[in-house]
């Protein structure tokens, strides 16, 4: 008997660049250049049954809409494959697989966000690092994290996940470093969902989160993040608020200064104060720790376009996806 | 135990040492999930080690003749698995790049169907005994099977090699290295198994079958590295 192949659907948006045999470089600009693209990767044919889907090109930019077109088209596609890997940029992969992660909350089917070293439109200035990756590992990463990324969305995975380099993490626990002239992708508490060693080692007892799945489509647009340490000194005008709901601090120390707190009641938003690991409770203020910064921020948009705003604060210390994780000392 | 503490016995030492060596990695690499073909072939690739290294390495410690034949005989049947585990090992090594026929896995079962009843016959071993009663054998082969047999054996792994060099060579990223070191250990164990094993059994020198088996020690060596010493890329 035959062993029927996985079908996967690959969601091209940006972050495809990968080199041929010849070592030419190839990307993924309109659904044109799809064929040609997969015909260096023969062995995800191989591996299983992949569909691709064009979302948008190398030039395009970080966008609510990118995400809320890859949530709809994954909700329209789920009955029709076992899995979906998501290509994208690498400096978006994380915050793209926990952005989906609350729009498709406890979804039942693999979702694997990859990308390739390199990405973007323009080739010029980037060909010297191009080409010592392609001297120092053989190409740009693409390929094998696809062949990875197309194998692991075959699998049941309980959250979206980052496949990149030699690990596959959790996009909640994910942390991507730019470290000599490429990214390495790690946990940031250590918890890995796959290591790539001796072929693919799965973590024990991977499956479907048992939880009621959720799919939502829509992000906001009201939230304004701002970083308390450029605000020290130049406090901006209340002005600049005008347009946004709400207002995501990310603190650098564990307590906001009493101008700070004067400062931030005086806007007259809901501000949400961030701090990855300890955070003293304000009453006036709502506030979130214990998750990575691209968690917080996917979480923050997901709430505030399809939650009650006085239900935030609840929800805000509520661990709806497992998000909230134990840093690594 | 004589074999231990007798001249010869520092080889046969070395032999179970490698036999062992070889048990332990297949039951590692099995703990790690059967479900994962590069665990499975691995482990029966090990396993296929273990078995040449112990059959050897019986057939050379006990002075019982028959026992000694045919633990002898049951190394040949060892080292062409050895060759079929590292086919498939390799294939799905580290993702398979192409695919395998029905056909060609069908030639594998009946060719590995027919040299398991074949060693055990008068048609691959005509006369065995020892020298002088000490460790050492002598073999007389039916030479048409031997010749035939080796050549299998070589096609093989030679193109089993082919194809983890072609691997190597269009391989991205972290696959890069451990690719290229299972290369090398593999062609090492080749070489060395073809000539001490093969080549010289040939033409009756039978003083160094132990040599073989303790070649598949690299191999092991490097799927632990990966395995242990594997790093964030």
């Amino acid at each position: 008997m035959t062993k029927t192949k996985k079908k996967i659907c690959l969601l091209l948006a940006g972050g495809t660049w990968t080199v041929d045999k010849a070592k030419n470089m190839l990307a993924v600009n309109n659904t044109g250049d799809v064929d040609l693209w997969l015909n260096t990767m023969p062995e995800l044919g191989i591996l299983s049954a992949v569909e691709t889907e064009f979302v948008v090109n190398e030039e395009a930019q970080l966008s609510f809409s990118l995400w809320e077109k890859l949530a709809t088209l994954i909700i329209k596609k789920e009955a029709d494959y076992d899995g979906f890997v998501v290509v994208t940029k690498a400096e978006r992969a994380i915050l793209t697989a926990t952005v989906l992660n609350f729009l498709l909350q406890n979804f039942k089917k693999t979702i694997v966000v990859t990308a390739s070293q390199m990405s973007g439109a323009y080739t010029k200035e980037k060909k010297e690092i191009m080409q010592d990756l392609i001297a120092n590992q053989g190409g740009l990463g693409l390929r094998s994290n696809l062949i990875n990324a197309v194998q692991v969305a075959g699998e049941e995975l309980a959250q979206v996940a980052v496949m990149f380099g030699s690990r596959l993490v959790a996009g909640i626990k994910a942390k991507l470093e730019y470290q000599q002239g490429k990214y390495v992708l790690s946990s940031v508490d250590d918890d890995y969902l796959a290591k790539i060693d001796f072929g693919i080692s799965y973590k024990n007892n991977l499956a479907y989160s048992k939880n009621l799945t959720k799919k939502y489509q829509n992000l906001s647009r009201g939230l304004c993040i701002i970083d308390d340490y450029l605000q020290e000194k130049n406090l901006w005008p209340k002005e600049a608020f005008v347009n946004y709901q709400a207002v995501l601090v990310f603190l650098h120390d564990e307590e906001l200064s009493l101008e700070q707190i004067k400062y931030f009641k005086s806007l007259e938003k809901t501000v949400i104060l961030y701090h990855p690991q300890y955070l003293q409770q304000e009453k006036d203020f709502s506030t979130i720790s214990s998750c990575t910064k691209e968690t917080v921020i996917a979480k923050v948009l997901w709430l505030m376009a399809n939650v009650a705003e006085s239900d935030w604060p609840k929800m805000l210390k509520a661990n709806l996806i497992d998000e909230f994780v134990n840093f690594k000392k | 135990m004589d074999f231990l503490t007798s001249p010869l016995g520092w080889k046969n030492w070395l032999l179970l040492i490698s036999a062992l060596i070889n048990l332990g990695m297949a039951i590692f690499i099995l703990s790690r999930g059967v479900k994962n073909k590069i665990n499975l072939y691995f482990s029966l690739l090990a396993l296929s080690c273990f078995g040449w290294g112990t059959s050897l390495f019986v057939s050379l410690a006990f002075f019982d003749l028959t026992v000694s034949k045919f633990f002898f005989q049951t190394s040949y049947l060892s080292a062409w698995f050895i060759s079929v585990f590292l086919f498939y090992f390799i294939f799905y090594f580290p993702f398979p790049t192409r695919v395998i026929k029905k056909i060609h896995r069908n030639i594998i079962i009946g060719v590995s169907i027919a040299i398991s009843f074949v060693v055990y016959t008068k048609t691959h071993i005509l006369d065995f005994g020892r020298i002088n009663n000490a460790h050492e054998v002598y073999v007389t082969y039916f030479k048409p099977f031997y010749i035939l047999y080796s050549l299998l054996f070589i096609a093989m792994v030679c193109y089993s090699l082919y194809i983890l060099w072609s691997k190597y060579v269009n391989i991205e990223s972290h696959f890069k290295l451990g690719t290229k070191l299972l290369f090398i250990t593999i062609l090492i164990g080749l070489v060395v198994g073809a000539y001490f094993d093969l080549f010289l059994d040939y033409f009756d020198i039978h003083s160094y079958i132990w040599v073989g088996p303790i070649f598949t020690i690299p191999m092991n060596l490097v799927v632990f590295y990966l395995v242990a010493f594997n790093r964030k890329q």
